[in-house]
């Protein structure tokens, strides 16, 4: 042995942690001395390092030890006002700890409950997400919840919402008192050149001079706009966002003050918004709308969007009454223009969030709900299994003098440790799927608001919601538990009676789960049908291997219609020259992304006053406009070239509904209609084509925009000037490749022209239905993971009942049973209770989809193929979570079966 | 008869412990024969609290002396059962015996 010198001493700062943890006085003097002394008798014995990490590991255990008593003891102290509390708390804590040792105990069983929940919680979580980041947390500025939009209606028309004139915004805002201000907006394409860069074409918004600073959001630099900027004849200014000056200006700390060609007209770069701040909807720069309100007759010229912030203390109802009483007034003054038309208010954010959206939305957080249910009756039955066990355990305790509420409280204390854990990784698995959702939807072209992340409040709700679980899994098993007669079981040897009891109870919950499950998947399951069809929809032309583009002329460069005219006859003439392009056309614009709508007559009908006119989404398009969408005329012929310019004949084209709804009866072609009402000056059109219905589309998520009137008229280019025209160009490769051409082609006949949505058609139609892209795939998922947690439900409580039936099946093999009859008979009953659960479930289901018929596209609610896969997928499930175990039990030997027991 | 509370089972070995160390059980003693008897590693920091524990509720008691020859090294505690301890064990005792009564046939089988 090696002789030591000089005695060995403890490590000091080892000492240091046990002086500053351990008692005071002789009781840490005692301990530190029997480590002193314990230490000094192992360096007698092994080399002094290993010493020195035994008495490390024993002082860090002891100082821990002893700093959680002293932390016990704090709370407890009597004086410390604490001690109803601190007794409390001492209790809840050993609750905890009991709870943490059965989940560690059971592992598999509390595996399965933690991930059940943590699904459970996840899904809400995240659905939560998505509706409070797209309707609750509202737009991102001062005082978000007075903002508010206000709109026109034409209730004769069926008008629900249109924007509103200059003069009726400028009468309005004299004469509101509701609101704080009023600004107004409406969006373009700003085309910003003269600088170094190539001219590049920016998302803006047309505002009123006091928009910006009324919203309250303060330029990052520079300024917003002042009053009377937005005037006819104001030096042109504008404000960039924060990633244009980024990226267009690489940053320029002195961009403010310099000018660049805005719109073709030199502007002042007077301001720069921060990062973020896209109002109103998607926005890249700012320019105000100057208008000459003056020089135009009432109730014509650019329409406006027009948003205010209520004033402190204002309500909804308070601001509709104000602006019903200005809109009464305006119709006085104004009949010509304003007789029939309303003023509606309502939240910001419903602007531009389709009401179908909305409804989805909440529909689907009651359906996670639903989800959350089944994860808690699938969790309740677990617990219930465990509580069967433990029956014992609880007649002890309570035979030992536990009351009734203490062994509640601890059951309910285990099942909030598993809901806790559950939870947890729940918002982990939320947190998760959020930010790859983001990742996915970032390229979606919506409002700037949306934005679905975890933040405090959604945190905040995943705590109620995980609380909540654990009281709806576990109170149920706990009283259930809690109320075991002690004698009784005591007694009685044998699982049998106690799991008996609790197995009548878990076969009622078998029951309503399937019929819940049922009733929910049947919703999902028109629901995703639904949003399917939705994204499915039949578009009426071909979307692949088509190029889009729109470019956009300024009255500086190109006055007038004939130049203009000219310009695109050109552009299309190159384009169809262009390699690789087999067919190419423009229209003011293409189908599917939108469309205005336009007053006509037809010859022959009478209509008793103007008002009486119809409307239908008018398009100016050249020949062979349908050709590169692979339209088909079903009668007739396209527009000839000479047709296609302006002066050219008055001809014109109709879609199928139209011709159904207002030429029935009639052989469509040779009919004449005239755009305008009955003082229009416009040639009559003879009608010498008939197309198939093509979808319009829009801008406000798509969902169900022009479903109802799906007329269409086609007049041929030249007849109606427009200077903003799309282009698209079919070809056979990738559309995509032939951008960079288009591009160049167009720059070659105007350096300053930039060419702008240069998409396939496919991913512009895509970018106009963003909600299908933002909900429909959420939905899809919810649907599969409801189906998931009800199959594994279902198996889990299913195979559970039947192995409480094993001494049964033990006594019947042991009496001579057959194990095929047993099989049949257990699955016989688990089938019965299946059927009882579906039966129920169907009827449900049928209710819950006929209230929501209203928000869904082209699903027949009674469609047997939703109800026969939901029927066949349960119905399987549900019979092999009976068979498998029923066959295990016939297949033990029968003395084993019954000693199990 | 005062309502009496139950020993854990820790409690009761550590209880059992002193007695078998009669008169001179230190704190290392004790450790050391619940180690030897129960064949598990007794953690110091469960095992120095269930001292305190025990204490608190008179079930034990100790009396502190110096340690080392010439009594100058930091104080040693003796630990002796109380009465209330002895009475306390006996109780758990009866308690346990009577779940056990007619369990033998079970719980000898293998």
């Amino acid at each position: 042995m090696k002789h030591r010198l000089q005695p060995v001493t403890p490590p000091e700062r080892a000492d240091a942690l046990l002086h500053r943890c351990l008692p005071d006085g002789v009781l840490g003097l005692s301990i530190l001395g029997d480590l002193h002394q314990e230490f000094e008798e192992l360096t007698t014995r092994s080399a002094l390092r290993a010493p020195r990490l035994w008495y490390w590991r024993s002082a860090i255990s002891l100082s821990g030890r002893y700093a959680l008593e002293r932390l016990k003891t704090r709370i407890l102290e009597p004086g410390s006002g604490a001690l109803m509390g601190g007794e409390v708390m001492g209790t809840l804590l050993a609750d905890v700890r009991f709870g943490l040792r059965m989940l560690i105990k059971t592992p598999l069983l509390s595996g399965v409950a933690v991930l059940t929940i943590a699904l459970g919680v996840a899904l809400t979580t995240h659905t939560y997400s998505s509706v409070y980041g797209t309707m609750l947390r509202g737009v991102p500025v001062p005082g978000h919840d007075r903002l508010v939009h206000i709109g026109a209606n034409r209730p004769e028309f069926g008008i629900t919402e249109m924007q509103i004139p200059i003069h009726d915004f400028n009468d309005l805002r004299d004469q509101q008192t509701a609101f704080e201000d009023v600004g107004a907006f409406y969006q373009g394409t700003v085309n910003v050149a003269g600088d170094e860069g190539a001219p590049e074409r920016f998302a803006g918004a047309f505002v009123s001079a006091n928009a910006l600073s009324h919203l309250g959001v303060p330029p990052l630099m520079g300024r917003t706009f002042l009053p009377g900027e937005d005037e006819a004849g104001a030096r042109p200014v504008i404000v960039l966002g924060y990633h244009v000056w980024q990226n267009r200006f690489a940053g320029d700390p002195a961009i403010v003050g310099k000018t660049i060609r805005v719109n073709g007209e030199a502007t002042d770069i007077v301001g720069v918004m921060p990062e973020g701040f896209r109002f109103p909807f998607l926005e890249d720069v700012w320019v105000t709308h100057r208008i000459d309100a003056a020089g135009l007759e009432r109730g014509t010229g650019m329409d406006l969007d027009v948003f205010g912030k209520l004033r402190e203390g204002g309500s909804l109802r308070a601001a509709q009454a104000e602006l019903t009483a200005i809109a009464t007034r305006l119709a006085q003054a104004y009949p010509e223009s304003n007789e029939g038309i309303g003023l509606v208010v309502k939240p910001y954010e419903e602007r531009f969030m389709p009401r179908e959206i909305q409804a989805v939305l909440w529909l689907m957080l009651v359906a996670t709900f639903g989800v959350l249910l089944i994860a808690c009756a699938n969790v309740a039955n677990l617990l219930m299994a465990r509580a069967s066990i433990r029956s014992k355990e609880v007649a002890i305790r309570t035979a030992l003098g536990a009351g009734r509420w203490r062994v509640v409280r601890q059951f309910l204390m285990e099942s909030f440790v598993l809901a806790g854990v559950g939870g947890l990784v729940g918002v982990g698995i939320a947190w998760g799927g959020l930010v790859a959702y983001e990742a996915v939807i970032a390229d979606i072209y919506k409002p700037y608001w949306i934005d679905p992340r975890m933040d405090a409040p959604v945190l905040a709700f995943s705590l109620l919601v995980t609380a909540f679980s654990a009281v709806a899994a576990g109170i149920l098993p706990a009283l259930r538990a809690s109320s075991v007669q002690i004698g009784e079981n005591l007694k009685d040897e044998s699982r049998g009676s106690s799991s008996r009891r609790l197995g009548r109870f878990s076969n009622f919950l078998v029951v309503s789960e399937i019929a819940v499950s049922c009733a929910l998947l049947v919703a999902a399951g028109f629901m995703i049908q639904s949003v399917v069809n939705l994204k499915n929809v039949d578009l009426g032309f071909e979307t692949e291997g088509v190029l889009t583009g729109r470019v956009g002329l300024f009255a500086n460069d190109y006055p007038d219609a004939d130049v203009r005219d000219q310009f695109f006859a050109e552009l299309r003439a190159r384009l169809q020259a262009e390699p690789g392009v087999t067919s190419a056309a423009v229209g003011s614009i293409l189908p599917g992304l939108g469309g205005s709508q336009f007053l006509f007559g037809v010859e022959g009908e009478t209509y008793a006053t103007d008002r009486d006119f119809p409307a239908a989404t008018t398009a100016v398009v050249s020949p062979d406009y349908f050709e590169t969408l692979g339209v088909e005329l079903t009668q007739g012929r396209d527009f000839t070239e000479l047709e296609a310019r302006i002066g050219g004949d008055p001809v014109i084209i109709v879609n199928q509904s139209f011709a159904d709804t207002y030429l029935p009866g009639r052989q469509a072609l040779g009919e004449q209609i005239r755009i305008g009402r009955s003082d229009s000056e416009r040639p009559w059109r003879t009608v010498i084509g008939v197309v198939p219905d093509m979808h319009v589309g829009g801008n406000t998520g798509g969902i169900g925009d022009d479903l109802e009137r799906p007329e269409r008229l086609f007049l041929p280019q030249g007849s109606i000037d427009f200077s903003f025209m799309s282009f698209a160009v079919r070809t056979n490769g990738p559309p995509a490749d032939l951008a960079p051409a288009m591009r160049s082609l167009v720059m070659e006949l105007d350096p300053n022209l930039p060419v702008y949505d240069l998409l396939p058609l496919r991913q512009a139609i895509d970018d106009a239905t963003w909600a299908f892209g933002l909900f429909g795939g959420l939905f899809t998922i919810f649907g599969a993971a409801a189906l998931f947690l009800a199959a594994v439900g279902l198996y889990g409580v299913m195979a559970f009942s039947v192995s409480q039936r094993r001494q049964e099946v033990g006594v019947r093999l042991a009496l001579g049973a057959q194990a095929p009859a047993i099989v049949r008979m257990i699955v016989k009953g688990g089938a019965t209770q299946l059927a009882i659960g579906i039966g129920v479930g169907i009827a449900l289901g049928a209710l819950m989809s006929s209230s929501m018929s209203i928000i869904m596209y082209g699903v027949e609610v009674g469609d047997p193929f939703v109800y026969g896969s939901i029927v066949l997928t349960l119905g399987a499930t549900g019979l092999l979570a009976c068979f498998i175990p029923a066959r295990a039990a016939t297949r033990m030997d029968p003395v084993q079966a019954l000693r199990g027991e | 008869m005062s309502r009496k509370t139950y020993l854990g089972e820790f409690e009761q070995m550590v209880l059992l412990a002193i007695l078998q160390g009669g008169d001179d059980a230190n704190a290392l003693a004790i450790r050391r024969e619940l180690e030897a008897s129960a064949n598990r590693t007794v953690t110091k920091g469960a095992f120095y609290t269930t001292l305190d524990r025990l204490e608190k509720k008179r079930f034990l008691t100790w009396t502190a002396r110096p340690r080392g020859e010439n009594g100058a090294g930091l104080p040693q505690r003796h630990f002796r059962v109380t009465p209330e301890g002895v009475d306390q064990l006996r109780h758990s005792r009866e308690a346990l015996t009577k779940l056990w009564r007619g369990l033998d046939e079970v719980l000898d089988t293998p």
